[in-house]
């Protein structure tokens, strides 16, 4: 078999016991890698009703047919488990040498079940397995610990690390490599409940391609496309670069989803940031875009993406440069993702201004407050730090009142920076999203930065746009390519086919690719729908449907609910689901997901 | 059909367009979005590529009135006081 070793490595940490396991070509011709065959592993390996911070709840590495070829940004993870945020399916994408080490281990996948008696590293090597004690590591921030990692283990060992946050199980922890981050969804929770402070990866275990000559021939011709238009603004500016664009859009979401702008959006832009800040360029590895900029921070260097800056500064009120980049370096450090860290702290901060909590100093743009407040979250130190540890739809169910009403979350997850009412086709991707509210399953606000869709005013149009994007995420996330690298392609489904064809030997097509994605899709919903999935997940949190958006001299913009519930039925519908959100029989045969099903029954 | 009237307009930059021009915006005058382009062109020569050969907007870049719907035609009548903002396609991510 070319581009895949053809079997997973199961290892229970609890006895250190590891199993190989056959991938047979027909899963994974039909999943490809990536979030695809980590969601027909999660299916097959995961309890059905477990919860996530058990130790028979299932954490899958996955890697995918591109890694370790020359395709550039190929050199991709997905990891996958039960969310202990949201009880539903979670895939998150990591990249860099931990992807190419960990192919080379010999497996296309790690299944790791069970929990050690005490902190540990778990260690892969060529296929061998072993637990080393990490007693003198736990506890330490995720750059201390990569450091001493790094010295114990050697050049040719990559590892993938929690740090405080994931150890006390905060249920938005991340798992890290090389300060890039599997963010969403609290993995780093799932890592920590198993007493895994780090995975550690090495090996020699190569694998062929069908066709070098065609895939060296691909390489070149998509690296001299990844210089071109589709991807300058990664490369020059960075995507803090959509702060601005955001904010006079009445896009950029603002203390806590009150308003669409925010009056020191100036100061805090990408174009500040750069002109004052930025000292540095990096990239993954095996990458030629080069998207990280690094900037200079009161406590050191850091990376800032837009998803930290709008997070960690207005989303909670602060516009001051100085407190963002120190927030985003501490949520590195600590394992916090930065979205859900910044919408909780915002969650909070409009609960105690609205007088739901008692803190005199919980106030939209108090910067000092954040800044104590995230290492109390990660390590859950006090009543706030633990309750905040919980996520927004847990702390909205234990402040009580209307709390719920405008906690920025869908199915747990919190909202990512793109305001939903004035991007309504984003708002239907929200909203249906199998991982939550979420910006890289769903690309939906695609449709709403261009002339196919009205963004103000979402339609049962937005549905087949909102499908459109969830499969293109789909077949991405499991080849595994890097999403910026989206715009050079013009035909994603025939050029993805090419492609795969040089590297595995496939005769596949774009017609079969097509199919792929929207299997991967549906497969994540069955799985959703196996754990107690109900359509009245498939929304969004009150405020977006019952309040205006203030538009300044334009009055407001509004997202009634019907329209919500409107577009949901036609996206559904687009699906070949049913009216409530099923899955028909007769769509499962046609999408060769019986065996998904079968695992679900047994 | 009477031509339509040249007005002044401001054009604002977003994202790589900014960084391209080098400036925030820009005040041109032009009678409708296609002649805009070429007075943008004109003023800031770094957004060469912004037309097309035929003068339609090149399609990496994005256009809209006031934030309102994007738009692409090129024939469509700029009114005195308009804002235009000129963004770059890949607007997200």
């Amino acid at each position: 078999m070319c581009g895949y070793h053809g079997r997973y490595l199961r290892i229970d940490v609890s006895s250190g016991k590891a199993e190989w396991l056959p991938l047979p070509e027909s899963v994974l011709r039909r999943f490809i890698g990536g979030v695809g065959l980590g969601t027909w592993l999660l299916h097959h390996e995961g309890p059905i009703e477990v919860d996530p911070l058990t130790p028979e709840a299932a954490l899958i590495f996955c890697f995918s047919p591109f890694v370790g070829t020359s395709l550039t940004t190929s050199a991709k993870f997905a990891v996958v488990a039960k969310s202990p945020l949201t009880f539903r399916l979670n895939d998150a994408l990591s990249s860099s040498h931990f992807a190419l080490a960990g192919k080379r281990t010999g497996a296309d996948a790690l299944v790791l079940v069970g929990a050690c008696a005490k902190p540990s590293v778990l260690v892969i090597e060529d296929g061998t397995v072993h637990l080393e004690p990490a007693d003198e590591l736990w506890g330490q921030p995720i750059d201390e610990a990569t450091q001493q990692l790094g010295k114990r283990f050697g050049p040719d060992h990559h590892g993938a690390v929690i740090g405080p946050a994931g150890e006390h199980c905060v249920r938005y922890a991340t798992i890290s490599h090389a300060n890039r981050h599997a963010g969403r969804g609290g993995l780093g929770a799932v890592m920590g409940s198993k007493r895994l402070k780090a995975v550690m990866v090495a090996g020699r275990q190569h694998i062929a391609v069908a066709d070098p000559a065609g895939v060296a021939v691909a390489a070149r011709d998509l690296s001299k496309r990844s210089f071109g238009p589709a991807t300058a603004k990664y490369r020059e500016l960075g995507t803090v670069a959509n702060l601005l664009t955001f904010n006079r859009l009445h896009a950029l979401p603002t203390r806590n989803f009150q308003a669409g702008q925010f009056a020191e959006a100036e100061a805090l832009s990408g174009e500040s940031l750069n002109e004052a800040r930025r000292v540095a360029r990096n990239s993954c590895a095996a990458c030629t875009i080069g998207c990280e900029h690094i900037y200079r921070g009161a406590d050191g260097e850091v990376r800032l993406e837009y998803e930290s800056l709008f997070a960690l500064g207005p989303l909670c009120g602060i516009g001051d440069k100085d407190v963002v980049l120190r927030a985003a370096k501490l949520c590195d450090r600590l394992g916090l993702d930065t979205i859900s860290a910044g919408a909780t702290v915002a969650f909070a901060m409009e609960c105690a201004e609205r007088g739901l909590l008692k803190n005199d100093d919980l106030r939209f743009g108090n910067g000092d407050m954040l800044l104590s407040l995230l290492p109390r979250i990660a390590r859950r130190e006090d009543e706030l730090g633990n309750l905040l540890a919980e996520g927004t739809r847990r702390a909205a169910q234990r402040i009580g009142g209307d709390a719920s009403d405008f906690a920025p979350h869908v199915k747990g997850l919190e909202l990512p920076g793109y305001e939903p009412r004035t991007l309504q086709t984003m708002a239907l991707g929200f909203a249906v999203g199998s991982r939550g509210a979420d910006h890289n399953r769903s690309g939906a606000y695609e449709a709403d930065f261009s002339t196919h869709a009205d963004r103000l005013h979402g339609s049962d149009a937005s549905a087949a746009l909102a499908v459109d994007t969830e499969d293109r995420a789909a077949l991405i996330d499991s080849l595994i390519l890097c999403k910026f690298l989206r715009g050079v392609f013009s035909d994603l489904y025939a050029e993805s086919a090419d492609l795969l064809r040089h590297v595995t030997g496939w005769d596949v097509s774009a017609d079969e690719l097509r199919a792929t994605a929207r299997r991967i899709v549906t497969a994540k919903k069955l799985y959703n729908l196996r754990e107690g999935w109900t359509a009245a997940e498939d929304t969004l949190p009150g405020r977006f449907l019952s309040e205006g958006l203030p538009l300044g001299a334009a009055g407001e913009n509004k997202l009634p609910r019907e329209r919500l519930q409107s577009m949901i039925a036609a996206y559904y519908a687009a699906r070949g689901w049913s009216m409530t959100g099923q899955v028909p029989d007769d769509l499962i045969e046609r999408l060769e997901l019986e065996d998904v099903v079968v695992a679900q029954r047994a | 059909m009477p031509s339509p009237k040249v007005s002044e307009i401001t054009v604002e930059f977003y994202g790589m367009p900014r960084a391209r021009a080098g400036r925030k915006e820009i005040h041109v005058s032009a009678a409708t979005i296609g002649e805009a382009l070429a007075a943008i062109v004109e003023a800031c020569p770094a957004l060469k590529d912004l037309r097309q050969p035929d003068g339609r907007l090149a399609p990496h870049y994005l256009l809209s009135v006031d934030g309102e719907p994007f738009v692409v035609d090129t024939t469509q009548a700029l009114k005195a006081g308009d804002r235009l903002l000129l963004l770059w396609a890949d607007v997200g991510g």
